[in-house]
């Protein structure tokens, strides 16, 4: 079921899925789509349905705190993956909630984490490049790997760009005891689990040159 | 196939009071005041956020700091005691529990002082120049409450739970002696169906059946010959205006729990609105109430992968295709008079 970006009702996209046969409705909205549309498919009943004889999930790809507390109790229970999460216990994830949490008196976004660690690895790319030439800066992050964020050994894989590593399964939290405690972690999937072959989606990565300025 | 055409007309005539209610106001003040007021998304969205207020005050916390607890980053445990269960034990928490609907009340007066200064303060000085700059003022209106409203509440959106008792799904079918579970569809969206009918319904019968209503209707025929009869009609339209702005709160207070407001809640409707009151006819009642429910059902049956198979993308246009056919074929639109807006 294809929905426009940006609606606020998603109701009449709602209906048809009561009585499909499905018994997964996989919510790939994010955003503020996300914030909208989980809530009114948890109204329509979805999350507490019986389908085929097994319970209706409700599954939201890429889940983030902040859609989360958008989206308010509808969030309690429904399973999705994220990124990131403050509550890791390894030594880089615990250092960076608690400065981030002295800092701001809250526990990072996955979002916050993300800009964090993209700003570090960008410094760093440039230092082992030694310019800022984007096709060399590219260069250096092709096929690079890390440790130390928070998601295990992490690769930017050089055929397709993409960023390989464990990947987090979360939870609604169905009794927050805080603002900030919307989302449980399930299970961490590691990077052998996530890893697929670039072929899937193939695609050509184009040139790296940057495009000529317009004069 | 039955039960998902049931499903698709129930969603229609549900989307098509929210569209009714929503265009009710912007056309009583059009045919009333003669002014195309682009703040009516504006007074839809300040009555959300009456619902947002309402429900912070009734969720006022104490926080207590607990120096001997730390939180999971690191900084001392913020102990949390709500206020007005403190204050009124059980009844406290059905009030919050019930914020919603209690807002409703409050709503009232509270959008009837903000429409009728809006009327007195500024639009009035506007109803002799032309309708752009009408659209100007009250546009530039609707980006000030709008930014004052994400000064004070941030850009995010902030969900309003609805009462626990009104949570789910109702099974309509099981009602009808049909199987169950098979026509569900959630309570609060048709509570909103009843409670946008009640309103709609409120506002024809003022209108019809009051001494008040009769006078403003001809002022709405004729506000000239009125005037010379001895009444001060300027002073019912401004009230009229307080109506408006009213009907338009009330529909965003009760639109809350189905779509966490921010900021902007008011402009995804007011482009619809204007598409339902041309559809129904600048100015006419019924027309925008009939336009309203036609829009919605055509705008749920569109959605259906059926027919989008047919016709890709068509759930995205069909609102915007019905108005420009029926434009074409009635420019007046379907329910509108000779003579407005085509001087």
């Amino acid at each position: 079921m294809r929905t426009p970006l940006g609606s606020s009702d998603y109701s009449q996209y709602l209906t048809p899925i009561l009585n499909s046969g499905a018994d997964v409705l996989i919510l790939n909205h994010y955003g503020l789509d996300m914030v909208n549309s989980l809530p009114q498919a948890v109204q329509f009943g979805l999350r507490d349905r019986e389908a085929n004889g097994k319970r209706f999930e409700i599954i939201v790809p890429m889940f983030s705190e902040l859609m989360a507390k958008g989206a308010g109790e509808a969030v309690r229970g429904i399973i999705g993956t994220s990124n990131w999460h403050w509550n890791l216990q390894d030594p880089g994830s615990v250092a960076f909630t608690k400065s981030f949490g002295a800092e701001y008196g809250a526990p990072p976004s996955q979002a916050a984490h993300t800009c964090y660690v993209q700003t570090l690895l960008y410094a760093d790319a440039v230092e082992r490049a030694g310019t800022f030439y984007p096709p060399e800066v590219i260069k250096a992050l092709e096929g690079h790997e890390f440790d130390g964020m928070g998601n295990g050994k992490t690769l930017y894989r050089a055929e397709d760009h993409q960023c390989m590593k464990s990947v987090l399964v979360v939870q609604g939290n169905s009794a927050p005891t805080s603002e900030f405690d919307v989302l449980n972690i399930v299970q961490e999937v590691g990077r052998d689990t996530t890893t697929y072959d670039p072929a899937i989606f193939g695609g050509e990565l184009g040139p790296a040159e940057p495009a000529p300025l317009c004069a | 196939m039955f039960e998902v055409i049931f499903l698709q007309f129930l969603n229609g005539l549900d989307k098509g009071a929210a569209y009714a209610l929503i265009a009710l106001g912007l056309t009583l003040v059009f045919g009333t005041l003669g002014v195309v007021n682009f703040a009516h998304g504006a007074l839809f969205m300040l009555g959300a956020f009456t619902a947002v207020t309402v429900r912070l005050f009734l969720t006022m916390e104490t926080v207590t700091i607990d120096p001997t607890q730390l939180s999971p980053w690191g900084q001392p445990l913020e102990v949390r005691e709500p206020l007005v269960q403190a204050w009124l034990g059980d009844f406290g928490g059905v009030l919050v529990n019930y914020s919603v609907p209690v807002s409703i009340l409050i709503a009232i007066p509270i959008m009837l002082l903000i429409g009728i200064a809006l009327e007195r303060g500024i639009i009035k000085h506007f109803y002799k120049r032309p309708h752009a700059d009408q659209i100007l003022v009250t546009f530039g209106l609707a980006i000030v409450a709008q930014e004052v409203i994400k000064s004070i509440y941030g850009p995010n959106p902030i969900p309003q739970p609805m009462p626990t008792d009104l949570r789910g799904a109702a099974d309509i079918g099981a009602w009808l002696g049909m199987q169950a579970n098979i026509i569900t569809y959630p309570i609060w969206r048709l509570i909103y169906f009843l409670f946008a009918g009640i309103v709609i319904g409120a506002v024809f019968a003022f209108l019809q059946f009051t001494t008040f209503g009769m006078v403003v209707r001809a002022g709405m025929a004729d506000r000239e010959t009125v005037s010379i009869l001895g009444i001060n009609i300027d002073r019912r339209f401004t009230i009229m205006f307080g109506l408006a702005a009213v009907v338009a709160g009330l529909a965003g207070v009760m639109y809350t729990p189905l779509l966490p407001p921010n900021y902007h809640i008011g402009m995804d409707f007011l482009v619809l609105s204007f598409v339902v009151v041309v559809v129904g006819g600048m100015g006419s009642l019924p027309g925008a109430v009939l336009a309203g429910f036609l829009l919605g059902i055509l705008q749920s049956f569109a959605s259906m992968n059926q027919v989008k198979a047919i016709i890709p993308g068509i759930d995205q246009i069909i609102i915007y295709l019905v108005a420009v056919v029926i434009l074409l074929v009635r420019p007046r639109g379907l329910m509108g008079r000779r003579g407005v807006m085509e001087s």
